[in-house]
């Protein structure tokens, strides 16, 4: 299809026209990401100081700096930048004004905090009947764990996303990069974006409700079904992964790191089984797989533990004998159905990804150019592209208070602290 | 407000297996009108998937709450997209549709001659939409793809495990499978918005690997900016120390513990009643306790060991310490009050069991929620298809009867 990447800034974001307020810490930061990819304006309003989550380890260049934080500046991408104090009598009425003006309210406090301040759903819904207020927190407005502590690991481990991963005799594990909350965000992105296109409609905003822990048990529809209908429970089994009653290896050891991998029984596996076969006969290795004649009707399940044991020891001894690389290309050649565990340094020189024009590269706060995602989707109509780094600290108050129409001078509001 | 927001979309849904059911359920559910394409000859194998023993049989397409769960509030219609006038039915159903989604392989679509193409010339702003694991266009496009495999090439899995061991996989846990549906359900709606007031329809690609990499941003720029390969590393975070899950009594039972701020390190130490090792002047910062992570743990899992992991949470957060027993699904779903205060699992009348529980989308709107008023269980296979054909499609009943001895609607 024609996805217009060569075609520079010709065409307009899905989005354009829209504005959100982004009140998150590090626990909402992709919310509002995503819905500025998608074309929205999105102001981040950070304290005068400056949001706690520009600290948060690591930076570039290693030490702590409020423009370097990575997680700062890979997370907040294409988004203004101001400050305000909503704790002050002005800088709330500020706020108010803006919310006049704007979309979206995301946010991601500790419940009732806002509404402590007179800046809650029903208060922004008095200024603005339309406003979507979208609330990203660990356990939900309105549940009796609301003002626990959360954070990614404790809404993993609460959720049943750790008891299922790991190795049995150690503890339970978390996924890497704050897994849970990113997925959380994309939920809170698609609630508001609902929400949105129904107050177009009817007039009316609403406030979209997300809770961590609840987003990240969304994730597991298998294993909630086993407890609710079998009464089974899934135990962590370190590589391994279950597929009906059929306990099977999924990582793989390579020459030069892991590959995944799985012997798939009837027509899922058929291809990569016969690929696999084939391939170890090439290799001149000892092959049990070779009796088989008919993968298409190959079922796994009547087999022994002991055979399964020997055709894993084969086809780890393959697996050993190659690099990612050739896994990788020649075994995509060969429809083996075998993916490289890719690291971040993997993911860069991805030639798919870079043929796809995956990665955009935007200056950073040192001025150095810095490589990140450039969409999330591809369209024949419109771009929905990143475009700018992450902003300075309070980088867009002159351009945006102007708008505004504030009157008092900002350096009296910065004098008072309301900036 | 009218409770069903989203109805009055009008959607052709060739989605199948996980990704393709819940890309176009998070609209189903909110009042969108969904038309789910299957056939008895070539069956979503979420109504194959025979896993349940207890509730499902080998041969009945019916009695799978999988294929329920993933498709909640769609019409169902059964349709042999091979027969010889299957392509007239469809422009028809085409020409009422704002939006056509499908989740083959790449290519197929077109090679079937239902794509992009032959939808525009029915219906010139129509919303298409394909769904993939790697995408429509690149070099890895034409592979075919898994859950798991997308979050190998995504830099998901490989950094899942212990230093020391090999790297594990979430299952039965997905991520992609359900993140793509997010990023699928908002960008229909965006585009129905932008067509809305431009007039204009588009093409979609959504790829299940461009969503999983976006997530993968700051280990990109880590290792951009400062040469830095992060690799797997159990429990432990760049941002917060000590942060692990600690074992307590009980067979394998544990809870998580995370110190993200200083004060919460005083906190701690506190609770755990002020010991000698904690008191290091070191420990006071995070770089302090980060330098001696293994040592801190290995001293608060000597103290976590003979209690409860749910008492043990309830203590440290009334003192302040972010802590989190490390459930199992029976505990998530029978015991944890979370799911259950927030009506996350609905009951829905299932054509085949009765009432049970069907989850809604993973987001409540205050006003209009997804619930028992706007949901209803997945479709039996081509349980609409009379209703859809003569509603939607327009066919009059004498046009219908007379496919349906030809054999179309199987």
């Amino acid at each position: 299809m024609d996805t217009g990447r060569e075609i520079g800034n010709a065409r307009p974001p899905l989005m354009s026209g829209y504005r959100a307020l982004d009140l998150t810490d590090p626990q909402g930061y992709v919310c509002g990401m995503f819905l500025a990819e998608l074309g929205f304006e999105v102001i981040k309003v950070e304290k005068p100081e400056g949001d706690p989550g520009r600290l948060r380890y690591p930076f570039i260049g290693g030490s702590p700096d409020k423009e370097k934080g990575i997680y700062w500046n890979s997370y907040n991408v294409d988004k203004k930048g101001i400050t305000l104090n909503i704790e002050t009598e002005k800088g709330r009425s500020i706020f108010k004004e803006l919310v006049k003006k704007s979309d979206v309210v995301i946010e991601s406090f500790e419940p009732g905090y806002l509404d402590g301040l007179g800046l809650g759903y029903a208060e922004l819904s008095k200024v603005n009947p339309k406003i979507i207020l979208t609330s990203i927190t660990p356990f939900g407005q309105d549940t009796s764990r609301r003002n626990y502590k959360g954070g990614e690991l404790i809404c993993d481990a609460l959720a049943g996303v750790m008891d299922n991963i790991g190795d049995e005799d150690r503890a339970p594990l978390i996924e890497p990069s704050d897994t849970c909350t990113f997925y959380a965000n994309i939920a809170a992105a698609t609630g508001t974006i609902t929400a949105l296109y129904a107050a177009n409609l009817q007039g009316e905003g609403q406030h979209v409700d997300v809770s961590i822990e609840e987003a990240a048990a969304s994730r597991n529809p298998q294993g909630e079904m086993s407890w609710i209908f079998d009464r089974k429970i899934a135990k962590r089994m370190g590589p391994y992964s279950k597929y009906g009653i059929a306990k099977v290896r999924t990582v793989w050891e390579c020459r030069d790191g892991f590959v995944n991998w799985t012997l798939f029984a009837g027509r899922m596996g058929a291809k990569g089984n016969a690929a696999l076969s084939a391939w170890m006969n090439e290799d001149g290795l000892e092959n049990p797989l070779n009796g088989i004649e008919d993968w298409n009707n190959f079922d796994m399940s009547s087999m022994t533990e002991k055979e399964l044991d020997n055709w894993e020891e084969c086809i780890a001894r393959f697996f050993r004998n190659h690099t990612k690389k050739e896994l990788g290309e020649e075994g995509a050649k060969r429809n083996l159905s075998a993916t490289i565990l890719a690291g971040p340094d993997d993911m860069l020189r991805n030639e798919h990804l870079i043929s796809r024009g995956y990665w955009t590269e935007l200056e950073g706060p040192d001025g150095t150019v810095l490589p990140h995602p450039k969409y999330c989707l591809l369209s024949s109509e419109t771009e929905n592209f990143t475009r700018k780094r992450a902003p300075f600290l309070g980088e867009d108050n002159d351009s945006v208070y102007k708008e505004l129409g504030i009157k008092t001078p900002l350096k009296d509001l910065k004098a008072e602290g309301v900036i | 407000m009218q409770r069903q927001i989203l109805k009055g979309i009008k959607i052709f849904d060739f989605g199948w297996a996980m990704m393709g059911g819940q890309a176009t359920k998070l609209l189903a559910d909110l009042g969108a009108d969904v038309v789910k394409l299957e056939s008895m000859t070539h069956v979503d194998f979420m109504r194959t998937n025979g896993f349940l023993r207890s509730c499902t049989s080998r041969n009945d397409p019916n009695d799978k709450p999988y294929s329920s769960w993933l498709n909640t509030s769609k019409y169902g219609l059964a349709m042999n997209t091979k027969h010889p006038k299957a392509k007239d039915v469809i422009a028809e159903y085409y020409k009422w549709a704002d939006v056509v989604f499908e989740n083959f392989s790449p290519g197929k679509i077109d090679k079937q001659g239902f794509g992009y193409e032959f939808a525009k010339s029915v219906n010139p702003d129509i919303v298409f939409c394909h769904a993939s694991i790697y995408g429509q266009t690149g070099p890895m496009s034409r592979q075919a793809g898994t859950d798991g495999m997308g979050s190998s090439v995504g830099c998901h899995r490989g950094l899942t495990g212990w230093p020391d061991r090999t790297p594990v996989p979430n299952s039965p846990m997905v991520f992609g499978d359900m993140l793509t549906p997010l990023v699928c359900a908002s960008g229909i709606l965006a585009a129905l918005d932008y067509r809305r007031r431009t007039g204009k329809g588009q093409e979609i690609d959504f790829a299940m690997l461009d969503a999983i990499a976006m997530k993968s941003a700051p280990l990109v720029l880590d290792y951009a900016a400062n040469g830095h390969v992060t690799k797997r590393d159990g429990n432990h975070v760049p941002y917060a120390s000590p942060h692990a899950a600690f074992p307590c009594r009980g067979d394998d039972r544990w809870c998580a513990i995370a110190v993200y701020k200083d004060e919460e390190w005083q906190s701690l130490c506190r609770a755990m009643g002020d010991p000698e090792w904690c008191r290091k002047e070191e420990y006071r910062t995070f770089e302090g306790r980060k330098a001696a992570q293994d040592y801190i743990e290995e001293q608060i899992g000597k103290w976590t060991a003979d209690k409860d992991p749910q008492e043990l949470m309830k203590y440290l957060q009334e003192r302040g310490v972010p802590a989190g027993a490390v459930q199992n699904l029976e505990e998530l779903i029978d015991v944890d009050p979370l799911l259950k205060e927030r009506k996350y699992f609905v009951p829905l009348d299932h054509p085949v069991q009765g009432v049970i529980p069907h989850p809604r989308p993973p987001y409540m709107l205050s006003k209009t929620p997804a619930d028992q008023d706007t949901m209803t269980a997945g479709p039996w296979l081509g349980e609409d298809t009379f209703e859809t054909a003569t509603r939607f499609a327009g066919l009059t009943d004498e046009q219908f009867v007379e496919l349906d001895k030809e054999g179309l609607f199987v």
